[in-house]
């Protein structure tokens, strides 16, 4: 772990410690992490699961440094869903290839004691140094809710320290107890096992004794582990251990748990026996001016989650997006496309005519160029999607998508892994995690890569740009160009309804899973949290495009470049000498350029590229397109947004193009079949967008899903379903607007 | 005039009764049966089901008082200082001893 994160920052010489944040959803764990570790971050995963794994450098207030990982959420560590399955194995050390915890962070929303304590009470059972934060004072303040912090430190026998993780406030204070805690760490009162029956703690004892005589783990450790198997009866640290020590375990617990058989369950004994301690322990340390207080989140709340009221809010929330995107972007997005511009120009007067020329001009600049210039498009629409989730309002959302959701056999859950789909379906499908139901996540997964990606809006704007008239209908308020950017986004959701419906009916037949939500209140979104979502996407887009982007431009460039044969060219430097020698003035410029032309034309046919793409093309025709689009199509398999490059670098070489996307543009208007006709019009263009819209291409989707989904049948099945979707949308569209004349 | 509208709406949503199911019995005595704005005592939690676990480690146990915050196929329930959304067949799991 060390070696990935070193550089920079490390001072010290002896093996960093780890420490592990953790606490419920919704109580400012990430802006704390944030706030601590500031951009000295690593994202990665785990080793052999996708849970993100946000590691930060902490520096205590003793100049040391110690790693701060950052856990996801979590209610309890009874693990119902995958990312707290992560939760407790790194809580517990059972994580291959993972470092053990040195110590935990646990943070508590100070507005919400009761129910925060509950995991607190779990994490205390570890035997780790524990240090407690008291996140959001602030919000309890307000709301007259008194907390004796030195008192709740007593009951619990860890320090509490008072924060505001969002004005970083306390802070400092959090960084010298945190030294305490490591180096002369107090491990905290295990307040659990004395309100069970007679004769449990022992059976406990004699699991955990036989488990450390397989890991030889800590007792405490061994023990929460113990506790954790008998209680959640088919759970997942059951299945854990038998696993990991054999089918000899299953007799031991069924013996532990036949003599405790309880009406309602160990588990619903747990909660009973937690709940009563926390209800002791703030019967003494907090007080309240009212029980179940009113807060101004719940009048909000009864606009924005109203039947009818919500609803349109939510559709008016969203157009405001979406045209965001499409209208705030454009002068920035003008500026990228200048910068490269000028790059290119400069490249134009340095270097020699020549294959190395055209690498550099028609290559790299024009491919990865034509990417990267919507970088302010995906940087508004993380923007929008951090401010949406910080605030709150996520949830609510899911709350009015549910009903919609759970008739086409998903529900409320799968909303905001869907929603982030329409950024990126790799976070997307990582977010599923959370999802307990194992049908309902699959299902998500497979539908979520039907959401319009930001890498499928370079593809939107391009041909919107250059088939769809600017015109603006219904008044000044809607353009036409920006409703068929809305239109693209609906494809995909609309075949999303009867895809999940099918699956629903026969591969993933089931009940509907339950569905509980949280709904955090209302809040101003934190401006680091949201700065650094940016930053973070807008960074893994430009490492894209500089990595998988350029290859993939390269790849295709030297295809369309090469063989670039000698008799083409002498052929056609022939004709322009006699030119030459035979006309002058403007006809002569006129026949050099036209000349020009050709040649670019007939060796791109010649090229490797060009007698591909006239193999495939019987196969494109019937969606509109000629061979170009074929292959560029092709070529974005791996990554869908390298189409905007294969087709800047393609009509680049055909001589057609300049390198800026506006350019691009007039090269898409200008392009032709043999006998003259244009090759796109309205419905090659709608042809291409939808294909674009339904169809698998991208490499790191079909990966993650092959990772969170443990199994090439899913994946396989992801990929032939969209590609064969795309074809007939795509066939359907083109058919379709002919049919209407719109050609 | 946008908060005079939200003020209007608010006040429309909070006394309606949930009447889908305010004369269906299975529900009596239930959070599902419940109206808004009114609260109960949660006399237990139904089953074993993942569900049933869930709302427990949220802290829906006996003795505790909940307030229903919003009605219909999705209700909306206070817990103490938490709010949770959760179905209307779901939230028939948990039994109330309502407080007149």
């Amino acid at each position: 772990m060390p070696t990935e994160l070193s550089g920079g920052l490390h001072t010290g010489t002896d093996q960093r410690h780890t420490i592990a944040l953790v606490g419920n959803p919704n109580t400012g764990k990430t802006t704390l992490f944030n706030g601590l570790t500031g951009l000295f971050q690593h994202v990665g995963n785990y080793p052999g699961v996708t849970v993100e794994r946000k590691v930060g450098r902490l520096r205590l207030s003793d100049d040391r440094t110690v790693d701060l990982v950052d856990l996801p959420g979590t209610y309890s560590l009874a693990a119902h869903a995958p990312d707290e399955m992560i939760v407790a194995d790194v809580l517990l050390g059972r994580l291959p290839g993972e470092r053990k915890v040195d110590a935990v962070l646990a943070i508590v929303d100070a507005s919400n004691l009761y129910r925060n304590l509950y995991l607190v009470s779990q994490v205390l059972e570890l035997g780790l140094p524990t240090l407690v934060a008291l996140n959001m004072m602030d919000v309890a303040d307000a709301r007259g809710i008194r907390i004796d912090v030195d008192g709740l430190s007593r009951r619990l026998g860890v320090p509490v320290v008072g924060v505001c993780a969002n004005r970083s406030r306390g802070l400092g204070d959090l960084r010298r107890e945190l030294v305490q805690a490591l180096y002369n760490g107090r491990t905290g009162a295990s307040p659990l096992l004395a309100g069970f029956p007679e004769g449990f703690p022992a059976a406990v004892d004699s699991l955990a004794e036989v488990l450390q005589s397989y890991n030889g783990q800590s007792v405490s450790s061994c023990r929460a582990e113990a506790f954790r198997a008998i209680v959640d009866e088919g759970g997942y640290a059951e299945r854990r251990l038998i696993e990991a020590h054999g089918d000899g375990v299953r007799g031991k617990l069924a013996e532990a748990r036949g003599r405790f058989s309880t009406d309602s369950g160990l588990s619903a004994l747990e909660s009973e026996v937690r709940y009563n301690w926390i209800k002791r322990v703030l019967a003494q340390s907090e007080s309240k001016p009212r029980y179940l207080q009113r807060t101004p989140s719940d009048r909000i709340d009864r606009v924005l989650t109203h039947r009818l009221l919500g609803t349109l809010l939510f559709v008016a929330v969203m157009g405001v997006v979406f045209q965001a995107i499409y209208a705030w972007s454009g002068p920035l997005m003008d500026s990228v496309d200048g910068l490269f511009a000028w790059l290119s120009g400069w490249v134009g007067a340095w270097f020699p005519e020549g294959a190395l020329k055209s690498l550099i001009q028609d290559g790299v600049i024009a491919g990865v160029g034509g990417v990267v210039i919507f970088l302010p498009q995906i940087a508004i629409l993380f923007f929008f999607i951090a401010i949406l989730e910080d605030c709150g309002y996520m949830a609510r959302a899911a709350l009015l998508m549910d009903r919609l959701l759970t008739k086409c056999g998903l529900s409320g859950q799968s909303f905001i892994p869907m929603l982030s789909s329409f950024a990126c379906a790799v976070p997307g499908i990582m977010a599923t995690r959370s999802i307990e139901d194992r049908r309902n996540r699959l299902l998500t997964i497979l539908v979520a890569p039907l959401m319009s990606c930001s890498a499928r809006l370079p593809v939107y704007t391009i041909l919107i740009g250059a088939f769809i008239p600017a015109k603006a209908i219904m008044g000044e308020w809607v353009g036409l160009q920006g409703l068929t950017l809305f239109a693209m986004y609906c494809v995909g959701v609309v075949a999303a309804v009867p895809v999940a419906w099918i699956l629903k009916k026969t591969l993933l037949r089931g009940e509907t899973p339950p569905f509980i939500l949280e709904f955090p209140s209302y809040k101003v979104p934190d401006k680091r949290t949201v700065g650094l979502r940016v930053y973070h996407s807008s960074r893994a887009f430009l490492v894209r495009a500089g990595s998988i982007i350029l290859a993939a431009t390269i790849v295709m460039w030297a295809l369309a470049y090469f063989p670039r044969s000698a008799d083409t060219v002498a052929e056609y430097e022939r004709r322009r000498q006699t030119a030459t020698a035979t006309l002058s003035g403007e006809r002569l410029q006129q026949t050099l350029s036209d000349l020009d032309a050709r040649m670019a034309a007939d060796l791109l046919n010649e090229s490797y590229l060009g007698r591909a793409g006239h193999w495939i093309e019987p196969a494109v025709r019937p969606l509109g397109w000629d061979w170009r689009i074929g292959m560029a199509t092709l070529a974005s398999f791996p990554a869908r947004e390298v189409i905007v490059a294969t087709l800047g670098t393609i009509y680049s070489l055909s001589g057609d193009a300049d390198e800026s996307s506006e350019d691009l543009r007039s090269a898409l208007r200008n392009a032709t079949w043999e006998d003259g006709r244009r090759v796109f019009n309205i419905p090659v263009a709608l042809s291409v967008m939808v294909f674009f819209a339904l169809c698998a291409q991208c490499a790191s989707t079909l990966a993650v899903i092959r990772r969170e989904t443990q199994s090439w049948g899913w994946t396989t099945m992801t990929f032939a379903y969209m590609t064969i979707l795309a074809y007939i949308g795509a066939f359907a569209a083109y058919q379709g607007t002919m049919a209407l004349g719109w050609g | 005039m946008m908060a005079r509208l939200m003020q209007l709406v608010a006040r429309r949503a909070r006394p309606r009764p949930d009447r889908k199911n305010g004369s269906n019995r299975m529900f009596r005595g239930s959070l599902a049966g419940l109206d808004v704005g009114d609260e109960g005592t949660v006399e237990s939690v139904v089953g074993d089901s993942p569900l049933a676990s869930r709302l427990r480690e949220l802290g829906v146990c006996p003795g505790v008082r909940v307030r229903k915050l919003r009605a219909g196929g999705r209700l909306v329930v206070q817990v103490e200082d938490a709010r949770f959304c959760l179905r209307m067949h779901d939230a028939a799991a948990v039994r109330l001893s309502p407080i007149s």
